[in-house]
């Protein structure tokens, strides 16, 4: 879902405001704050005073966000200047200095294009639509999670849930037969009895409805109660064929490591996905929250249920594998507007567990989606193959800047390169500030996630394409009270 | 309580946004210096040869100058750079003038050939010998005349500070650049000074003068005695030929920064003879150049010699003007003394 093990991106000017989800009616945004407390964790009081209401927009906020703005701008020209500067390197060291001048002009790159994303605007459609959602011992969770789809905001009679419980040894399945009870219908319950794997699940639940458009929600997510609606009006254009929605982290305070992919997720989300989607050529439909038209799986589903990948059963990466089987005939865009609150690891081994899984799925699918993108818009093609190049070679110029140089040449190039870094992760932090209408300290986090990916996510790269035959999830379920089972970690 | 939590987080989190311009700030420098390394190490080699020809009004007007024996001519260059900085000769002008010696039939010397001939050892000199000096040992002066000196059969001495060699100054030349250089054979490396090509305070009043040329004035300790001046001059001196002796050089000429061995001021009269004693016992022979700029040919002998300087603007006419009275022997020349003033 987010991006593969590509660099940290830095952010262009920001194209107008961040848009605060617009809340239902007073009932519906009940149910969802429910589910939200529920998944995070701390379950609703009963008789607790209503949440405050939201501090409002104040002077300072607008003025600390113009200086974010006028801030970024000033980085950005600063950095292209300075490699403007740089330009005679390629003469000396041409490898080097393309590399610097290439990875400037991706992360640059997808600011800009992401300024040319437009939302959809409602075209009144209103498809039958399935969500379904598998579940695997979350006994906690699935019967908040299944209750927050019954409250969405779209005509009951076009909306149907599809629990596929995947052999839980919990109560899982009971919590589902609870929900489908009171939902009049509106739930379907498969029980596929023993532990098959969540593509099985999915594909179980796929086939098991009739519905023209079939979205996808990981037990781990929250839907914004108009989500639902807003994600598929992208499929009035008869060509789209995977709608991907975006994704915010809904347990921001749990830790600084769920504050770093807060800021993360919104930049994946706001600025890659988003420039990928001008082309309509999402690369990754996050399996937090999507939506897919039927008639585009279908032709994919046995195969993309029994993928292997030099000789093993390709278990997790789902997402990321069934966007493929679409965008190679289909389009497929984003939808910033149809916002998902999902749970993030919060704890360093479970995140690097996560992380290494999604290197590993990138680089299986990276080569599938190699063979076909140069098909699509050449912008998106060439885009799509220096994503995949560089974070092949960027371990290599880590090294040899910050080790290498130093120790042999005695080299003030660690500076130079770790000062590029904090360039574009404060840029990167400030896109974040900008889009916030209230300003933010948590843009913070994003600085520091770019150090955090450079120190430990980087190496992770190498180790995943070398162990990408695994089909292990790595998991264990958590011990944090917080329902976070194998299968709802999905996300490749 | 919670709201004056509340408000300092806030303020602490609007701090972000100016306090995440120190790194910018404080690693600036870093990055300007390693930009500059970065260029010194990548723009280091010899520049090409402008193509130049003398018109042929100018080779109807400079016309050639009878040889004369037992003496040679030193010319001084102190870089070659575009900047009109009044110092600089541009490689256009310097190939020129290349052009002009070369068409007066000069030869130049080495170092070592010029010090045998003022030892009066001058076996095999040739007809027309000249020795070309370029002063600080400055990075340009290598790129801009070697590929000209390769081009005219031409060679040079550089006059080195080996206190900026030492810091890795991107403008200066470095040690293995002078290597190679010398290996060249186009090069000869010669001692300018260590640390003592700068001015330092020689009066109460501010007044500045070449670190070998007076005794030093500081407020805490006034002037500096004549020991005080002896001991500093001398370390440095000391430390200039072991440098040299480190690195394998052999010198045969000291070049005095600044044109200054105390010669400018009255203040220490017995500065200037002592310097003289100093520098004619550490490398035989030391440069200066006339303050009118119209030197005497060098001959046989010790001590000080003098060079003809080319700056920012010298054009052709001056230099062969220069060459050419000085090529006839005038009856009251005066060979062994610099002209100065005051």
């Amino acid at each position: 879902m987010t991006p593969g093990p590509s660099i940290p991106l830095a952010p262009p000017a920001p194209a107008g405001g961040e848009e605060l989800p617009t809340l239902a009616t007073p009932g519906e945004r009940a149910e969802v704050d429910a589910a939200l407390h529920e998944l995070a964790g701390q379950a609703p009081v009963a008789g607790e005073a209503p949440a405050p209401p939201p501090a409002p927009v104040t002077v300072v906020d607008r003025a600390a966000r113009v200086i974010a703005v006028a801030y970024l701008l000033v980085l950005l020209v600063g950095v292209i200047a300075y490699k403007g500067a740089f330009l005679q390197a390629l003469g000396a060291t041409p490898l080097l200095a393309a590399y610097g001048v290439i990875v400037c002009g991706y992360i640059v790159s997808r600011f800009i294009l992401s300024a040319f994303y437009r939302a959809r605007r409602d075209a009144g459609l209103e498809p039958h639509v399935a969500i379904i959602m598998p579940g695997f011992n979350e006994q906690e969770a699935i019967a908040a999670s299944l209750r927050s789809l019954l409250a969405l905001e779209y005509p009951e009679a076009k909306l149907e849930i599809v629990a596929v419980n995947d052999g839980s040894t919990d109560d899982t399945l009971a919590e589902m037969r609870t929900v489908a009870r009171g939902a009049g219908g509106r739930v379907q319950v498969i029980d596929l009895g023993v532990n098959q794997g969540k593509r099985a699940a999915m594909a179980a639940g796929i086939r098991a409805t009739e519905a023209e458009i079939v979205a996808f929600v990981d037990s781990d997510s929250v839907l914004e109660p108009d989500a639902l609606r807003i994600l598929v009006q992208g499929f009035a254009d008869e060509r789209v064929g995977a709608l991907c929605g975006h994704a915010d982290v809904l347990n921001v305070r749990e830790s600084w490591l769920t504050k770093m992919q807060a800021v993360r997720y919104f930049v994946a989300f706001k600025v890659v996905k988003a420039a990928e989607s001008v082309f309509s050529a999402v690369t990754c439909c996050s399996g937090c929250f999507s939506a897919y038209r039927r008639a585009a799986i279908l032709p994919h589903l046995d195969w993309w249920e029994h993928q292997t990948f030099l000789g093993k059963p390709s278990t997790f990466g789902d997402d990321r594998s069934l966007t493929n089987c679409v965008l190679r005939d289909w389009k497929v865009r984003y939808e910033a507007k149809a916002i998902s609150h999902t749970l993030v690891p919060s704890g360093f081994h479970q995140f690097m567990v996560q992380q290494l899984r999604w290197k590993r799925s990138w680089t299986r699918e990276s080569l599938i989606v190699g063979s076909f993108i140069w098909r699509k818009h050449p912008i998106a093609a060439v885009s799509t193959y220096v994503g995949m190049l560089l974070p092949l070679i960027a371990p290599l110029v880590a090294l040899r800047t910050i080790v290498y140089m130093p120790l042999v040449h005695g080299s003030a190039a660690p500076f130079v390169y770790l000062v590029g870094i904090y360039a574009m992760a404060v840029a990167y932090g400030l896109y974040y500030a900008a889009r916030k209408r209230r300003y933010d300290g948590l843009w913070i986090y994003g600085v520091l996630f770019c150090f955090f990916y450079l120190f430990f996510l980087l190496w992770q790269t190498y180790w995943a394409i070398a162990t990408a035959r695994s089909s292990s999830w790595g998991t264990r379920p958590s011990t944090a009270g917080m329902a976070q089972p194998a299968v709802v970690e999905s996300s490749s | 309580m919670s709201r004056l939590v509340a408000a300092i987080r806030r303020r602490t989190a609007l701090a972000l946004l100016p306090l995440s311009v120190i790194p910018f700030v404080a690693v600036a420098p870093t990055v300007v210096r390693s930009h500059e390394r970065f260029e010194r190490a990548h723009q280091s080699g010899p520049l090409p040869a402008p193509v130049v020809a003398l018109s042929a009004a100018e080779t109807a007007r400079f016309a050639p100058l009878p040889a004369r024996p037992g003496t040679v001519p030193v010319l001084v260059w102190h870089g070659i750079d575009d900047a009109r900085d009044g110092y600089s000769t541009s490689r256009r002008a310097f190939a020129r003038q290349l052009a002009l010696l070369k068409r007066l039939g000069y030869t130049a010397i080495s170092t070592r050939q010029w010090a045998d001939f003022r030892a009066g050892k001058s076996t095999n000199l040739p007809a027309k010998p000249i020795l070309l000096t370029f002063d600080d040992g400055r990075l340009d002066s290598y790129r801009g005349a070697d590929r000209v000196l390769e081009r005219d059969g031409m060679r040079a001495a550089i006059f080195v500070i080996t206190g900026d060699i030492d810091r890795r100054s991107p403008f200066y030349l470095t040690w293995s650049e002078l290597h190679r250089m010398a290996d060249s054979g186009r090069w000869d490396v010669e001692p300018h000074a260590h640390d003592g090509h700068t001015e330092i305070t020689v009066a109460p009043d501010g007044r500045q003068a070449g670190f070998y040329a007076a005794r030093r004035y500081t407020r805490s300790a006034g002037r500096e005695s004549m020991a005080g001046w002896e001991a500093r001059v001398s370390t440095d001196l000391f430390t200039l030929r072991d440098r040299f002796a480190a690195q394998g050089f052999v010198s045969h000429a000291f070049a005095v920064p600044f044109n200054d061995y105390g010669q400018r001021d009255a203040a220490d009269p017995e500065i200037p003879r002592l310097l003289s004693g100093l520098l004619t016992r550490q490398f035989g022979s030391f440069f200066v150049q006339a303050d009118d700029n119209d030197p005497t040919f060098t001959v046989p002998g010790s001590g000080v010699a003098q060079r003809y300087e080319l700056r920012t603007g010298t054009t052709l006419d001056q230099l062969y003007g220069w060459l050419r009275k000085h090529s006839v022997p005038a009856p009251a020349a005066r060979h062994h003394h610099p002209t100065t003033k005051g």
